[in-house]
Protein backbone atom coordinates (compact mmCIF):
# COMPACT_ATOMS: atom_id res chain seq x y z
CA UNK A 1 0.00 0.00 0.00
CA UNK A 2 3.03 2.10 0.63
CA UNK A 3 4.52 1.74 -2.07
CA UNK A 4 1.11 2.33 -4.01
CA UNK A 5 1.13 5.54 -2.25
CA UNK A 6 4.72 6.59 -3.06
CA UNK A 7 4.25 5.94 -7.02
CA UNK A 8 0.68 7.69 -7.15
CA UNK A 9 2.12 10.83 -5.35
CA UNK A 10 5.55 10.72 -7.70
CA UNK A 11 3.37 10.55 -10.44
CA UNK A 12 1.43 13.65 -8.76
CA UNK A 13 4.13 15.46 -8.02
CA UNK A 14 5.57 15.20 -11.90
CA UNK A 15 2.18 16.30 -13.03
CA UNK A 16 2.07 19.15 -11.26
CA UNK A 17 5.68 20.29 -12.28
CA UNK A 18 4.66 19.76 -16.07
CA UNK A 19 1.80 22.03 -15.08
CA UNK A 20 3.40 25.26 -13.38
CA UNK A 21 6.22 25.45 -15.14
CA UNK A 22 4.41 26.21 -18.79
CA UNK A 23 2.94 29.02 -20.82
CA UNK A 24 -0.11 28.52 -22.80
CA UNK A 25 1.12 25.76 -25.41
CA UNK A 26 4.75 25.93 -24.39
CA UNK A 27 5.94 23.98 -21.46
CA UNK A 28 8.89 22.52 -19.90
CA UNK A 29 10.50 19.24 -21.28
CA UNK A 30 8.54 19.40 -24.59
CA UNK A 31 10.17 18.45 -28.01
CA UNK A 32 11.66 20.61 -30.13
CA UNK A 33 8.94 19.34 -32.97
CA UNK A 34 6.41 19.49 -30.50
CA UNK A 35 7.31 23.72 -29.84
CA UNK A 36 7.46 24.26 -33.38
CA UNK A 37 4.34 23.05 -34.34
CA UNK A 38 2.60 24.70 -31.62
CA UNK A 39 4.27 28.17 -33.09
CA UNK A 40 3.72 27.50 -36.54
CA UNK A 41 3.73 30.45 -38.94
CA UNK A 42 5.05 32.57 -36.43
CA UNK A 43 8.05 34.49 -36.87
CA UNK A 44 11.57 32.71 -35.09
CA UNK A 45 15.30 33.38 -34.75
CA UNK A 46 17.12 29.97 -34.05
CA UNK A 47 20.33 28.97 -32.81
CA UNK A 48 21.87 26.05 -32.22
CA UNK A 49 20.28 26.08 -28.89
CA UNK A 50 17.95 28.78 -28.60
CA UNK A 51 15.00 29.83 -29.72
CA UNK A 52 13.13 33.34 -30.03
CA UNK A 53 9.50 33.29 -30.95
CA UNK A 54 7.59 36.26 -32.12
CA UNK A 55 3.65 37.14 -31.39
CA UNK A 56 3.18 33.88 -29.27
CA UNK A 57 -0.06 35.64 -28.04
CA UNK A 58 1.40 38.86 -27.94
CA UNK A 59 4.32 38.04 -26.15
CA UNK A 60 7.27 37.21 -27.18
CA UNK A 61 9.21 33.87 -25.63
CA UNK A 62 12.94 33.06 -25.63
CA UNK A 63 13.33 29.06 -25.34
CA UNK A 64 16.28 26.97 -24.32
CA UNK A 65 16.22 23.92 -26.49
CA UNK A 66 18.65 21.14 -24.84
CA UNK A 67 18.84 17.73 -25.51
CA UNK A 68 15.91 18.57 -28.55
CA UNK A 69 13.87 19.43 -25.51
CA UNK A 70 12.87 22.31 -24.10
CA UNK A 71 14.41 23.08 -20.92
CA UNK A 72 14.28 26.96 -20.07
CA UNK A 73 12.17 29.96 -21.48
CA UNK A 74 11.08 33.32 -20.94
CA UNK A 75 7.78 34.97 -22.16
CA UNK A 76 7.72 38.84 -22.39
CA UNK A 77 4.64 40.72 -22.80
CA UNK A 78 3.41 44.15 -23.41
CA UNK A 79 1.64 45.64 -20.67
CA UNK A 80 0.01 48.85 -20.35
CA UNK A 81 0.23 49.37 -16.67
CA UNK A 82 3.06 47.52 -15.76
CA UNK A 83 3.55 48.40 -12.07
CA UNK A 84 -0.48 47.18 -11.52
CA UNK A 85 0.53 44.19 -13.84
CA UNK A 86 3.48 43.21 -11.24
CA UNK A 87 1.83 43.53 -8.38
CA UNK A 88 -1.09 41.32 -10.09
CA UNK A 89 1.96 38.57 -11.34
CA UNK A 90 3.35 38.77 -7.76
CA UNK A 91 -0.06 37.50 -5.90
CA UNK A 92 -0.49 35.01 -9.39
CA UNK A 93 2.63 33.18 -8.54
CA UNK A 94 2.73 33.70 -4.89
CA UNK A 95 -0.24 31.34 -5.29
CA UNK A 96 1.28 29.04 -7.05
CA UNK A 97 4.83 28.71 -5.52
CA UNK A 98 4.77 30.73 -2.32
CA UNK A 99 6.01 34.18 -1.14
CA UNK A 100 9.08 35.19 -2.90
CA UNK A 101 12.55 34.90 -1.72
CA UNK A 102 13.76 37.67 -3.71
CA UNK A 103 12.07 40.64 -3.91
CA UNK A 104 12.97 44.52 -4.96
CA UNK A 105 10.19 46.49 -5.61
CA UNK A 106 12.30 49.63 -6.52
CA UNK A 107 14.22 47.43 -9.47
CA UNK A 108 10.78 45.59 -10.41
CA UNK A 109 12.32 42.25 -10.31
CA UNK A 110 10.95 38.69 -7.81
CA UNK A 111 12.56 35.56 -7.84
CA UNK A 112 10.30 32.99 -6.72
CA UNK A 113 11.45 28.94 -6.05
CA UNK A 114 10.25 25.98 -5.93
CA UNK A 115 11.15 22.11 -5.83
CA UNK A 116 14.75 23.35 -7.06
CA UNK A 117 13.70 25.69 -9.93
CA UNK A 118 13.15 29.24 -10.53
CA UNK A 119 10.93 31.37 -11.36
CA UNK A 120 11.55 34.96 -12.20
CA UNK A 121 9.18 38.01 -12.95
CA UNK A 122 10.86 41.27 -13.99
CA UNK A 123 9.78 44.87 -15.49
CA UNK A 124 12.04 45.93 -17.67
CA UNK A 125 13.86 49.40 -16.33
CA UNK A 126 13.57 52.12 -19.17
CA UNK A 127 17.04 52.42 -18.56
CA UNK A 128 17.77 48.66 -19.92
CA UNK A 129 18.21 50.59 -23.15
CA UNK A 130 14.99 49.42 -24.75
CA UNK A 131 14.12 51.44 -27.82
CA UNK A 132 12.64 48.74 -30.62
CA UNK A 133 12.06 45.10 -31.00
CA UNK A 134 12.04 44.34 -34.07
CA UNK A 135 9.50 41.88 -34.69
CA UNK A 136 8.97 40.98 -31.60
CA UNK A 137 7.07 43.60 -30.04
CA UNK A 138 8.20 45.94 -26.67
CA UNK A 139 8.65 43.88 -23.85
CA UNK A 140 8.36 45.04 -20.42
CA UNK A 141 7.32 42.44 -17.76
CA UNK A 142 8.56 39.13 -18.15
CA UNK A 143 8.07 35.45 -17.15
CA UNK A 144 11.00 33.46 -16.85
CA UNK A 145 12.24 29.67 -15.88
CA UNK A 146 15.66 29.40 -13.93
CA UNK A 147 17.69 32.02 -14.36
CA UNK A 148 16.24 35.09 -15.83
CA UNK A 149 17.72 37.85 -14.07
CA UNK A 150 20.63 38.33 -15.68
CA UNK A 151 19.76 39.63 -18.74
CA UNK B 1 31.75 17.33 -27.77
CA UNK B 2 30.48 19.06 -30.68
CA UNK B 3 31.71 22.33 -28.75
CA UNK B 4 34.92 21.41 -28.22
CA UNK B 5 36.21 20.66 -31.31
CA UNK B 6 34.35 23.51 -32.95
CA UNK B 7 34.68 27.46 -32.39
CA UNK B 8 31.51 28.44 -30.84
CA UNK B 9 30.03 31.51 -31.85
CA UNK B 10 27.73 32.89 -28.98
CA UNK B 11 25.00 35.66 -29.46
CA UNK B 12 23.31 37.42 -26.63
CA UNK B 13 19.70 37.11 -27.16
CA UNK B 14 18.79 38.50 -23.91
CA UNK B 15 16.01 40.87 -24.55
CA UNK B 16 17.88 43.93 -24.34
CA UNK B 17 20.97 43.27 -26.86
CA UNK B 18 18.36 41.27 -29.28
CA UNK B 19 16.22 44.31 -29.57
CA UNK B 20 19.15 46.59 -29.96
CA UNK B 21 20.25 44.22 -33.40
CA UNK B 22 21.17 41.08 -32.24
CA UNK B 23 18.41 39.98 -34.22
CA UNK B 24 19.41 40.82 -37.16
CA UNK B 25 22.83 40.23 -36.74
CA UNK B 26 22.49 36.59 -36.16
CA UNK B 27 20.84 36.25 -39.39
CA UNK B 28 23.87 38.02 -41.01
CA UNK B 29 26.37 35.47 -38.77
CA UNK B 30 23.91 32.50 -40.51
CA UNK B 31 24.21 33.84 -43.70
CA UNK B 32 28.18 34.26 -43.97
CA UNK B 33 28.77 30.40 -42.04
CA UNK B 34 26.06 29.34 -45.35
CA UNK B 35 28.73 32.06 -47.88
CA UNK B 36 31.78 30.82 -46.52
CA UNK B 37 31.39 27.35 -45.82
CA UNK B 38 32.05 27.60 -42.03
CA UNK B 39 28.98 25.29 -40.93
CA UNK B 40 31.49 22.29 -40.39
CA UNK B 41 34.13 24.61 -38.08
CA UNK B 42 31.45 26.44 -36.10
CA UNK B 43 28.75 26.39 -33.75
CA UNK B 44 26.26 29.35 -33.29
CA UNK B 45 24.85 29.42 -30.15
CA UNK B 46 22.61 31.90 -28.21
CA UNK B 47 23.22 33.19 -24.42
CA UNK B 48 22.56 35.78 -21.90
CA UNK B 49 25.23 37.94 -21.45
CA UNK B 50 24.83 37.57 -17.37
CA UNK B 51 24.11 41.87 -16.94
CA UNK B 52 26.56 43.41 -19.38
CA UNK B 53 24.01 43.93 -21.69
CA UNK B 54 24.06 47.69 -21.12
CA UNK B 55 27.51 47.30 -23.05
CA UNK B 56 26.07 45.43 -25.47
CA UNK B 57 24.64 43.95 -28.04
CA UNK B 58 27.22 41.72 -27.12
CA UNK B 59 28.94 38.14 -28.80
CA UNK B 60 31.65 36.32 -28.56
CA UNK B 61 34.16 34.34 -31.13
CA UNK B 62 35.95 31.75 -29.02
CA UNK B 63 37.63 33.47 -26.40
CA UNK B 64 37.12 36.83 -27.53
CA UNK B 65 34.56 39.09 -26.66
CA UNK B 66 32.66 41.86 -28.72
CA UNK B 67 31.00 44.57 -27.38
CA UNK B 68 28.54 47.21 -28.74
CA UNK B 69 28.48 45.50 -32.25
CA UNK B 70 25.80 46.42 -34.81
CA UNK B 71 24.85 44.56 -37.65
CA UNK B 72 27.14 46.30 -40.17
CA UNK B 73 29.68 45.09 -38.00
CA UNK B 74 29.16 41.81 -38.54
CA UNK B 75 30.93 41.07 -42.01
CA UNK B 76 34.32 42.77 -40.37
CA UNK B 77 34.42 40.51 -37.27
CA UNK B 78 33.43 37.33 -38.95
CA UNK B 79 36.02 38.31 -41.59
CA UNK B 80 38.76 39.15 -39.09
CA UNK B 81 37.57 35.74 -36.83
CA UNK B 82 38.02 33.25 -39.68
CA UNK B 83 40.45 35.38 -42.41
CA UNK B 84 41.50 32.18 -44.25
CA UNK B 85 37.91 30.93 -45.46
CA UNK B 86 36.53 32.25 -48.91
CA UNK B 87 33.54 32.73 -50.20
CA UNK B 88 32.04 29.75 -51.75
Amino acid sequence: MKKILFAVSIVFSVFLSADDFSYRGIFLGMNKSDLLREVDGLPYIETSDKIVIGNYHDSSVLVTVTGNKVSDFTVKTDSEDDKNEFIRLIAELSAKFGKPFYLDSKKFKALFAKDGKFVSLRINKKSSGFTRFIGFGYSKECYSIKSVLED
Amino acid sequence: MESDIKTVISVCMGSSCFSRGNNESIELIKKYISDYNLSERVILKGNLCHANCSLGPNMSIGDNMYQGILPENIYDIMKSAFPSERKE
